[in-house]
């Protein structure tokens, strides 16, 4: 087959459906203790649990519940009904650096991650197709659609009057009006490369540069209504606050994912090989942050005119659990199984899917039903990708193959 | 030499962009037909990016555009340049990815102030790299990268480990005096600081990463598949498990064996110098205790840290993944099956040139992939989707680039702004931080964008206002000042000149005036130091110059 024609990516400028379904990405650093929360298993012998720990209903969801950690049953009260929690998900690793890149990719090797492929959808249609605000993100060959603000605000910075005034050599440019046509001159530039580029590489080369530009373009005219920069570090540091920038976003228009870090109690890390009560500070933390969060989603409209609430999708993960049995120095070690949270939009809320067994391993389940049944299919973060592709609209089959098929019973038709 | 002269009949003349009228001789198509090379001045710049860090002299440039058959000779000069080692580093750093902002034990604790905070990080992971990069230059045969009874060290590891380091500033030869093994980089503790381990996972991630980086097999892609015959929540049952169930035994009958030989590198104390520090010989058999097991190399026993180095100059994988892993890294892309043929070629190269990285290194860029400038209409969906032919400066090159052809470096506060995430932009230049970041970004982005525009800002600036507004020498303005105007034949010299140099291409008249007018229509509103610090600008993030 010819190339004529292959080498224009054919998705750089389509435009999305009205209402398209935008997702937001909360990744909990370091490997959260699921009995902590997602998975009461307090009557098994195996598995060390929390002593003054009760197994809790609200709105559907069935949790741990503690004294140290009432900001999850508070959460669960006001909005356990749009929550759906997936337990028993087999991540196949116990290192931080591949349960994080299969847990968001579904694989070890050099593959986009969900969000990634999702804001790629629609190519460079959104000026930030996915924002990382904080946290990982794998861009594949899709990085042209990764856009980060860097972890201490850098995005923020370059697009400041004084951006180059961190700088031990001084620099003097003394005209933004000057600034501003020399943009113009390159963008045209951009345009006569491109109208000359050959086949293949210096044709995505120009059209991707082109379109980084003109992104750049509008992010600059919008950057004054977004706080890139939320910061913070240590104790200081604010989910919600970062998830506020990843919101004003997807209410703009402008992105399509976004993905914030929560790193736990302090920015201590959900790490936790000693020290396991970080943990009741980091869920603490965490739910406390996810009701501003939710909260914060109701009182905003998307550009289709409808609630924000109604076109996003949130989903919390960590890239593994940790192990049921304490170990000598207070903590828990890693462990395959992990869970997840999706809530909002196109999510069945108010119900729990999968389950461990006696020695924590994940049941498997009906797709269908999100019932455990011993004939059913063992779970795996390509199933929650599934998931996630089928609700922004994409073929997972395309994506995955077609043995990966999507949670069904998270997905609301 | 056949491959070297197939190259030589690809180098085309130089293309002119923006120029129609004045196109000269068109690539030519490569003996494989998908793939059509630069021509020589474009080739030669990739070359000395590639191989340098920097742009090519101006009389290279003329030199091969004048007699292709050149490039050649400029290409092995530069394989003998000393700056191949620093490149190297760079060039290995992305793919080892050693060189995090943050190490467990951390600067303060050797008295380091924050200003000192980046150069201590980067030392630090640059160790293994140097000792790689100093193999390579020095035609030592690669298997002294995991059996040298030496190390690279500088002013700062030689401070804070016990390191006997040769005088001399920057990076010498230096011995550790803890009595480690010699184990080349698996004896560096910039290795093992990046990889570390935890006192239940005793060294195994560690194996996962050295059988990766040095046969380039990635254990951790094999599904754990359980049997649920084991209970993984009882901790001896596991044990027993990794010792005796086939699904653990699969992989676990090699890393037990790797990670009891790594003991020495075993800390009990986290985030401690001397613990961390120190190699602990008296911990070399605690493998055998906790592991169960006597350290092997994938079955073959062997003698502790110096014999698993000599176990890998034993396996085969460990020249092809030497020549897979350079070979990725200059055609910037992940090789697959389908690249089997000139892979294998490659290696027969590599082991019948005494397993020598710069001979390598040649074999690599006269591949037709490497030479690729773009496709031809024969190509395949699937050539379109692999080939690299136009590759982004990394955030590396676009700060030796820069330095190199106007002097600015940006640093503040003691960092390298390009080379570092804490409060620089690697990684929204598209490069890895080695942690959350492990893959180069092909493509423009916007924040790529944005930072190329202040680097080329600045840079732009530093040299207008060095060269033109302070009138000093420089690398760039030789034939104006700023009392020169459009028109005057050396504004249009200047600024041809200018674009040749800085992208290896003949610019034609029309181009020439459009940036003639732009220089103009600056110079009403702010002057000419202004003008030809714009002009600068636009050509330092030109496609042709941040595209090579």
């Amino acid at each position: 087959m010819g190339s004529a024609g292959l080498m224009v990516p054919s998705r750089l400028w389509s435009r999305p459906a009205d209402g398209e379904r935008k997702f937001l990405f909360i990744y909990c650093k370091g490997g959260w203790d699921t009995l902590k929360v997602f998975t009461p298993m307090l009557d098994a012998t195996l598995i060390d649990t929390d002593v003054d720990a009760v197994q809790a209903e609200e709105n559907g969801i069935v949790f741990t519940d503690h004294a140290e950690r009432p900001a999850v049953r508070s959460f669960f009260a006001e909005w356990g009904a749009q929550g759906c929690v997936i337990n028993g998900i087999e991540v196949r690793s116990i290192t931080h650096e591949r349960c994080r890149r299969i847990m968001l990719t579904g694989s070890g090797e050099g593959t986009s991650d969900w969000a990634v492929q999702m804001a790629s959808e629609t190519g460079q249609y959104y000026p930030l197709p996915h924002l990382v605000v904080t946290g990982p993100a794998f861009s594949g060959r899709n990085g042209a659609s990764v856009v980060r603000a860097g972890e201490n605000g850098q995005l923020a910075q370059l697009l400041g009057p004084d951006a180059l005034a961190a700088s031990d050599m001084e620099v003097r440019f003394v005209s933004s009006e000057a600034a501003a046509m020399e943009e113009a001159f390159l963008r045209s530039r951009v345009d006569r490369y491109l109208a000359q580029a050959s086949p293949g590489g210096e044709m995505r080369f120009g059209e991707l540069y082109g379109a980084a530009m003109d992104n750049l373009g509008v992010l600059r005219d919008q950057a004054d209504q977004i706080e890139l920069d939320p910061g913070g570090g240590g104790c200081r540091r604010n989910l919600a606050e970062d998830a506020k920038t990843a919101l004003t976003c997807f209410e703009m228009g402008l992105s399509r994912c976004a993905m914030i870090q929560d790193l736990g109690w302090c920015s201590t890390g959900w790490d936790n090989h000693a020290n396991l009560q970080h943990q009741d500070l980091s869920y603490n933390e965490l739910f406390t942050y996810l009701s501003a969060i939710m909260s914060d989603l109701e009182t905003r409209t998307a550009t289709s005119g409808r609630p924000l609430s109604e076109e996003v999708t949130i989903v919390v993960m960590s890239e593994m659990g940790r192990h049921p049995l304490m170990n000598a120095t207070g903590g828990r070690d890693h462990w395959t199984y992990t869970s997840a949270m999706m809530l909002g939009a196109g999510v069945v809320g108010g119900q729990v899917v999968g389950g461990l067994d006696g020695d924590f391993v994940g049941h498997p389940i009906d797709l269908k039903s999100g019932g455990v049944t011993s004939t059913g299919t063992g779970l795996l973060p390509g199933h929650l990708g599934a998931t996630l592709l089928t609700l922004a609209g994409i073929d997972p089959g395309t994506e995955l193959g077609p043995d990966v098929h999507p949670i069904e019973a998270v997905i609301d038709p | 030499m056949r491959l070297l002269s197939l190259f030589l009949l690809a180098c085309g003349n130089p293309a002119t962009h923006d120029s129609a009228p004045e196109a000269v001789v068109p690539a030519v198509e490569s003996p494989e037909g998908a793939l059509v090379s630069l021509d020589a001045p474009r080739l030669l710049r990739r070359m000395s990016i590639d191989l340098l860090g920097v742009l090519p002299a101006v009389e290279a440039l003329d030199s091969v555009e004048a007699d292709p058959t050149k490039l050649a000779l400029f290409r092995d000069s530069y394989l003998d340049d000393p700056r191949l080692e620093a490149r190297l580093v760079s060039l290995y750093a992305e793919r080892w990815q050693t060189r995090l902002d943050d190490f467990e034990v951390d600067h303060w604790e050797y008295d380091y102030s924050d200003l000192d905070e980046f150069h201590y990080e980067k030392s630090i992971g640059e160790e293994p790299l140097r000792l790689m990069a100093h193999v390579a230059v020095h035609d030592l045969p690669w298997t002294e990268v995991v059996t040298a009874d030496y190390t690279l060290a500088n002013e700062v590891t030689a401070h804070i480990w016990p390191i006997d380091r040769s005088p001399g500033s920057g990076w010498t030869i230096g011995r550790y005096t803890d009595r480690r093994p010699a184990a080349g980089v698996l004896a560096t503790n910039g290795m093992w600081w990046r990889y570390v381990t935890t006192l239940s996972n005793m060294n195994r991630a560690r194996v996962a990463a050295l059988v990766r980086l040095l046969a380039c097999q990635d254990m951790l892609a094999r599904p754990v598949e359980l049997s649920g015959a084991v209970s993984l929540s009882d901790e001896d049952a596991s044990a027993v498990a990794i010792r005796s169930e086939p699904a653990c035994q699969s992989c676990h009958a090699a890393v037990e064996p790797l990670a009891a030989a790594l003991f020495g590198f075993w800390t009990v104390i986290d985030y401690n110098p001397q613990e961390n520090g120190h190699y602990h010989a008296e911990r070399e058999n605690l493998g055998v205790e906790y592991l169960g097991v006597e350290p092997a190399y994938f079955g073959q026993p062997v003698d502790g840290l110096a014999g698993l180095g000599l176990a890998i100059t034993d396996d085969p994988r460990f020249y092809r993944c030497a020549v897979q892993a350079h070979t990725e890294l200059l055609w910037r892309r992940p090789t697959d099956s389908g690249d089997f043929d000139q892979l294998e070629s490659l290696r027969r190269a590599f082991l019948s040139d005494d397993i020598r990285i710069r001979p390598l290194l040649r074999a690599i860029t006269d591949t037709p992939e490497y030479r690729a400038g773009s496709l031809s209409p024969s190509a395949t969906e699937a050539d379109a989707a692999r080939v690299r032919t136009v590759r982004p400066l990394t955030p590396d090159l676009v700060a030796s680039v820069m330095a190199d052809q106007t002097g600015f470096a940006w640093t503040w506060e003691g960092f390298e702004q390009l080379a570092n995430d804490d409060i620089g932009y690697r990684t929204l230049l598209g490069g890895v931080d080695g942690y959350m970041v492990s893959e180069p970004q092909q493509d423009p982005g916007v924040t790529w964008a944005i930072v190329l525009q202040r680097v080329a800002e600045a840079a732009a600036d530093r040299a207008v206002s060095t060269e033109l507004v302070d009138g000093n020498t420089g690398a760039l303005f030789s034939r104006v000042d700023l009392r020169h105007r459009p028109g005057d034949p050396a504004f249009t010299k200047e600024m041809s000149g200018l674009i040749w140099r800085l992208h290896a291409v003949r610019a034609g008249p029309v181009r020439i005036e459009r940036l003639a007018s732009f220089w103009t229509d600056i110079e009403a509103l702010s002057g000419p130091a202004e003008a030809w610090r714009r002009v600068l600008s636009v050509l330092l993030r030109d496609p042709d110059m941040v595209g090579y």
